[in-house]
């Protein structure tokens, strides 16, 4: 026998020692993924149907554990590491390198052998597993069809290539480390370097180039298309849905994006084969069992851990500046990098001043890599920030703004006071799959839908909108004229590619541009589909009611605004707002199906008018339909005559934990008594009511009803009024947002003493640190002759809180430029 | 046959084996001595490829070993550390030995196991010290190795087992015409065994020839004379170990023995001595020419 051939028998031989030691987890995996096969096999025997009907295909059972992906992966995880544990802890025994690597094997039959070893035994009790679930679901009535043999091919080789990824990675890393602690630390570090990496492009994307957002750092990432950074997660949430109802959408297609997970753990496993055999390699064997002597090892680790941590102080920066950092920031991750680099040296070097001298030699080279990163994002990225395509090759423009449509924004966080319109906008996250930007709180999850404009001089206009964006450049939240806003910016162009960019922050005389875009007809036509999701009988039909004439329409309708009923019928009016995109989604959408309310400017105490008939329904949306953009923002204030009001129902109240004081069943009541609202709330719907709402007002008039938009109070109820702008109370100092349209609010003294009473401050405390008050009878009627209750909220408008005599107080707004602040 | 040429070995900035050469002839066995952290392990180690040189190579009848890994299958390396599995006994490493050693001797296991009483169904880890370094050394000698490296060996084996083991090994050496290369600190042992013997000394090879050639090689002188005398008188002399007590001198040779007893004729001694010396004695004067003052040390 040559020395050659018995040394392929040396790799046999090492291969079956390998597969010898790690079969015991291939085994379970194969009885854990039979067990869950059999299990649909018993509920099928006397159903053929059963485990088809229930959608359990391919081990979907998994699920009851919290999600296939996740408890299978975190399993095949497990199993990977235990694995390379198993056959390359001998390189951490000086007795056992002894052994190994004096037999007459080279190191890459060494390395390649174990590696085989490892993988095979698991591949195939998939692979096994994957052909036995095959057969059991065709006894379970799927139809073996090549759409059920690609999904079946997904399954089985998400599970390899998680396993593979983790073995092969692992094996890589202990294979080049002195010991176990090294080891099992080194994996993790590396593991989660796909994450880490896509957090920094994120981050350094959203932060830096003006136009991107953390939401869209999969754009650059690939993500979208390419799920990179998960390989751990071959899936990558891609199949979010049950496997079974992928199985019957047969509009949803099994495409690339699918796959991409897999195809990304094979690349990342052939590169980290060639890295880890080439580390192998070249492996001092004298390292075994020490501490830190891994050398290179130590320093791609060190600058990961680096990294991580400088990421992760970045965050913490640029999360509590809002974003101002800037500069400041790059050089904190850079001292962060620096500083967890010495640390990390120090805890796992060998000679650790040497380590120390090393890592202070090596920053300068990773400060200008990152410097290089810093400056290629903030310099727009390669154009990326100012690109806008030729007005030629656009087919539509969609905008998506929670400022764009008319008393639509729906941005509290709660409704306390209505200081809270002026939301921070660590708010509101987009979701350029949907198009939205989602706005969350305690109370409600909205979604602002975009608005697409496919007129040539809409387009136009809406593209002089972005310019001006893109002109203005990426500035600061705390910059003189910033106002706070998300604005999605969607291109669709005629050979069908689409082009998003994203700006939280922009200028006051962007946001007057955006505004105008009320006029156009592409936003008059989303208030005619906001009618009829509310108004259309056939929406009600559509969505199954029953509901054989108008007459009966009229009755459900009340049926549905009565509390009694109100639980019953919930699901399916969630359904009806959600499908339409109206921007409420919690029980209280069918608020606007309940009792109307006026009340006057001052928001002290209203009227209810029971439920409101569609006449004024109707006549409120064709009034907002006719509107120009400067009648709903710039009114001045003598053009607002009162507030109507749809919801302040007890179980609103109920659901605020503000009190009960307003009637279970208030429908006989006229006279309602608040305790605190604020025009802007997810949970009411309401609207101000301008002269130029001619059809409203002449409704109201008919119907007697102007009289209660009459406030009860007077100059001489006023005890004292404090003004400040925006900046003053919320914006700028404090780093948050001022969002550039305004809401009046309301509190009473008695629900100022119980907020008082519970959470020990007033309620209004940003005013507290404004200590001027104006108590003059005659400067105060001059700012209340100036106040509104909506409109936009210039840096340089004033904020006014109202301070009456009995205790309670509203807050209201002087437009720039105004007499009385002038 | 063996053949080390410039072998260097450095751990970071600590040079554990500085630019060595060796051969070693095929039925030769060769020894290796040197004090604790000389290079001698380090040195096997290199050899086995459990190490990697910085620099120099290795040839098994000419084949670089660091290119042809593959040649190491007929070598087998006892080290000083054994490692055996958990719960392997005997038989249990036979068998993994045999996956990887083509010539690997079953009959050859079973006798020599035999011969040395030991149980090869039994767990190793309860053996003794000296039966694991007993089993080792059986399953190197079933491996049959053309070149056969045994660090320290001897250590914990009983006078009986070592002699059996001596024996055992130079019968094999004899048989197959294998080289075999063995460190130890017990000069004794390898005097009357090796022949060849290479000491290590600075990480160094000090000394490296036949110990036939090496008896009578060094001789000590002891000088007696009326007066007290300088050492001056023995320019000329390439000595080692000087040490005067006033009128007796004494100091070691181990060049031109015949032209230093020439010029010690001329100093005119009262009395002079030549005592050849010991192998051990050799290995202390090329080891211990650092002359401590202990005296000193501790006042």
């Amino acid at each position: 026998m040559t020395l050659k051939s018995s040394s392929h028998k040396q790799f046999t031989a090492m291969f079956k020692q390998s597969m010898r030691h790690t079969i015991v987890l291939p085994v379970l995996a194969f009885m854990c993924l039979m067990f869950f096969s059999i299990n649909e096999s018993i509920f099928s025997v006397n159903n053929k149907y059963y485990a088809h009907d229930r959608g359990l295909f391919f081990w979907d059972d998994l699920r009851i554990f919290g999600g296939i992906t996740e408890i299978a992966n975190i399993c095949f995880v497990m199993a990977g590491v235990v694995n390379a544990m198993l056959l390359f802890n001998f390189v951490w025994s000086k007795k056992q390198t002894n052994v190994i690597f004096s037999l007459g094997m080279s190191r890459r039959d060494i390395y390649f052998a174990k590696l085989l070893g490892g993988l095979t035994p698991m591949v195939c009790s998939i692979v096994f597993a994957g052909f036995l679930e095959a057969l059991n679901c065709f006894v379970c009535g799927f139809d073996l069809t090549a759409r059920f043999f690609a999904m079946a091919a997904l399954v089985v080789l998400q599970y390899i290539a998680v396993y593979m990824f983790t073995f092969i990675l692992s094996s890589a890393v202990m294979a080049n480390t002195c010991n176990v602690a090294e080891a099992l630390i080194f994996t993790g570090a590396l593991a989660v370097f796909g994450t880490a990496l896509e957090n920094f492009l994120g981050l350094s994307f959203w932060e830096l180039t003006h136009g991107a957002s953390i939401s869209q750092a999969e754009e650059i990432g690939l993500s979208a298309k390419f799920n990179w950074s998960q390989p751990f997660n071959a899936f990558g949430g891609y199949f979010d849905e049950r496997f079974m109802e992928i199985y019957f959408k047969e509009d949803v297609h099994i495409t690339f994006n699918h796959w991409s997970g897999i195809i990304c753990a094979l690349i990342y496993s052939v590169i980290i084969v060639l890295l880890g055999y080439l580390g192998f390699k070249k492996r001092r064997n004298e390292i075994s069992g020490t501490w830190g002597r891994a050398k290179g090892m130590n320093e791609i680790i060190s600058a990961i851990v680096s990294f991580y941590a400088a990421t992760m102080c970045s965050f913490i920066i640029f999360d509590s500046t809002h974003g101002n950092g800037g500069l400041h920031t790059f050089f904190i991750f850079a001292l962060a990098f620096l500083i967890t680099n010495i640390i990390f040296r120090l805890i796992f070097g060998y000679k650790r001043k040497k380590e120390l001298k090393v890592a202070l030699k090596h920053f300068p080279v990773y400060f200008v890599g990152f410097a290089a990163l810093f400056i290629v994002f903030s310099a727009g990225l390669f154009g990326y920030s100012s690109y806008m395509p030729e007005k030629n090759e656009v087919e539509s423009i969609m905008i998506t703004s929670p400022h764009l449509i008319f008393m639509e924004d729906n941005l509290s966080d709660s409704s306390e006071y209505g200081l809270y319109h002026q939301n921070k906008r660590t708010k509101y996250t987009i979701s350029p799959t949907y198009n939205t930007i989602n706005h969350s709180n305690y109370y409600s999850n909205n979604k602002f839908t975009g608005i697409i404009f496919s007129d040539d001089s809409e387009i136009e206009k809406a593209m002089k909108f972005h310019k001006k964006l893109i002109d203005d450049g990426k500035i600061k939240n705390n910059a003189p004229d910033a106002v706070g806003t998300y604005i999605l910016v969607s291109y669709t162009l005629k050979d069908g590619s689409t082009h998003k960019r994203y700006y939280s922050e922009s200028t006051e005389k962007a946001i007057l541009q955006l505004l105008t875009l009320n006029d156009t007809q592409s936003v008059k036509n989303t208030l005619n589909d906001y009618a009829n999701i509310n108004f259309n009988i056939e929406a009600f039909r559509k969505h199954g009611f029953e509901i054989p004439s108008e007459e009966a329409y009229e009755n459900e309708y009340e049926i549905y605004s009565d509390s009694q009923y109100y639980d019953i019928h919930d699901d399916k009016f969630l359904n009806i707002s959600h499908d339409y995109g109206l921007n409420i989604s919690n029980k209280s959408d069918c608020l606007i199906l309940n009792d109307c309310y006026l009340f006057p400017k001052d928001m002290s105490g209203g009227y209810n008018i029971g439920l409101a008939d569609t006449d004024l329904y109707r006549a409120i949306l064709t009034d907002i339909r006719m509107m120009t953009s400067a009648q709903y923002y710039h009114h001045s204030a003598t053009d607002e005559l009162g507030i109507i009001s749809f919801g302040l129902s007890a179980s609103t109240h109920k659901d605020l934990g503000i009190g009960t004081e307003v009637p279970d069943n208030h429908r006989g009541e006229k006279a309602v008594y608040t305790t605190s609202w604020n025009l802007n709330s997810t949970d009411i719907k309401a609207v101000v009511v301008t002269k130029d709402m001619k059809n409203t007002v002449k409704y109201l008039e008919e119907h007697d009803l102007m009289k209660h938009f009459e406030s009860h109070r007077g100059i001489d109820d006023i005890k004292h009024i404090k003004l400040a702008t925006p900046g003053e109370l919320y914006g700028k100092n404090k780093l948050s947002y001022n969002l550039p349209i305004f809401y009046s609010a309301y509190w009473t003294g008695e629900q100022m003493e119980l907020y008082l009473s519970e959470f020990g401050e007033n309620p209004n405390y940003l005013f507290g640190e404004i200590q001027y008050e104006i108590t003059d009878k005659k400067k105060i009627q001059s700012l209340m002759d100036d106040s509104v209750s909506y409109g936009f909220c210039s840096n340089n408008s004033q904020i006014m809180e109202i301070t009456y005599n009995d205790g309670s107080i509203s807050t209201v707004m002087i437009p720039s430029g105004s007499g009385s602040i002038k | 046959m063996i053949k080390i040429s410039n072998l260097t070995k450095k751990f970071d900035e600590f040079t554990a084996v500085d630019n060595v050469s060796i051969e070693v002839n095929n039925s030769s066995v060769y020894g290796l001595v040197g004090y604790n952290g000389a290079g001698k392990t380090t040195m096997l180690k290199l050899i086995a490829g459990v190490y990697t040189p910085d620099s120099g190579t290795i040839e098994i009848d000419g084949t670089d070993l660091l290119f042809h890994p593959e040649k190491k299958q007929e070598l087998f390396y006892v080290p000083d550390d054994l490692y055996f599995g958990l719960s392997a006994s005997m038989k249990s490493m036979a068998k993994f030995y045999s996956s990887y050693y083509p010539s690997f001797c079953m009959d050859t296991f079973y006798k020599l196991s035999d011969l040395f009483g030991l149980n090869v169904n039994k767990k190793i880890a309860g053996f003794s010290k000296g039966m694991q370094r007993q089993a080792e050394i059986v399953l190197g000698l079933s491996t049959m190795p053309k070149i056969l490296l045994l660090d320290e060996s001897f250590d914990g084996l009983d006078p009986a087992k070592r002699n059996l083991t001596k024996k055992l090994l130079l019968d094999y050496m004899a048989e197959k015409e294998c080289s075999i290369i063995i460190s130890s600190h017990n000069l004794h042992e390898l005097a009357d065994m090796c022949d060849h013997i290479a000491l290590m000394n600075g990480q160094k090879i000090a000394i490296n020839c036949a110990v036939d050639d090496m008896n009578g090689s060094r001789c000590k002188f002891r000088l007696v004379y009326t007066e007290n005398v300088d050492r001056n008188i023995f320019k000329g002399i390439d000595y080692k170990n000087y040490k005067s007590d006033g009128k007796i001198v004494s100091f070691t040779v181990s060049k031109n023995i015949a032209e230093a007893e020439k010029i010690i004729g001329f100093t005119g001694p009262v009395l002079a001595e030549k005592f050849p010396l010991s192998l051990e004695e050799i290995f202390l004067e090329e080891m211990e020419d650092t002359d401590y003052d202990f005296e000193k040390l501790f006042s």
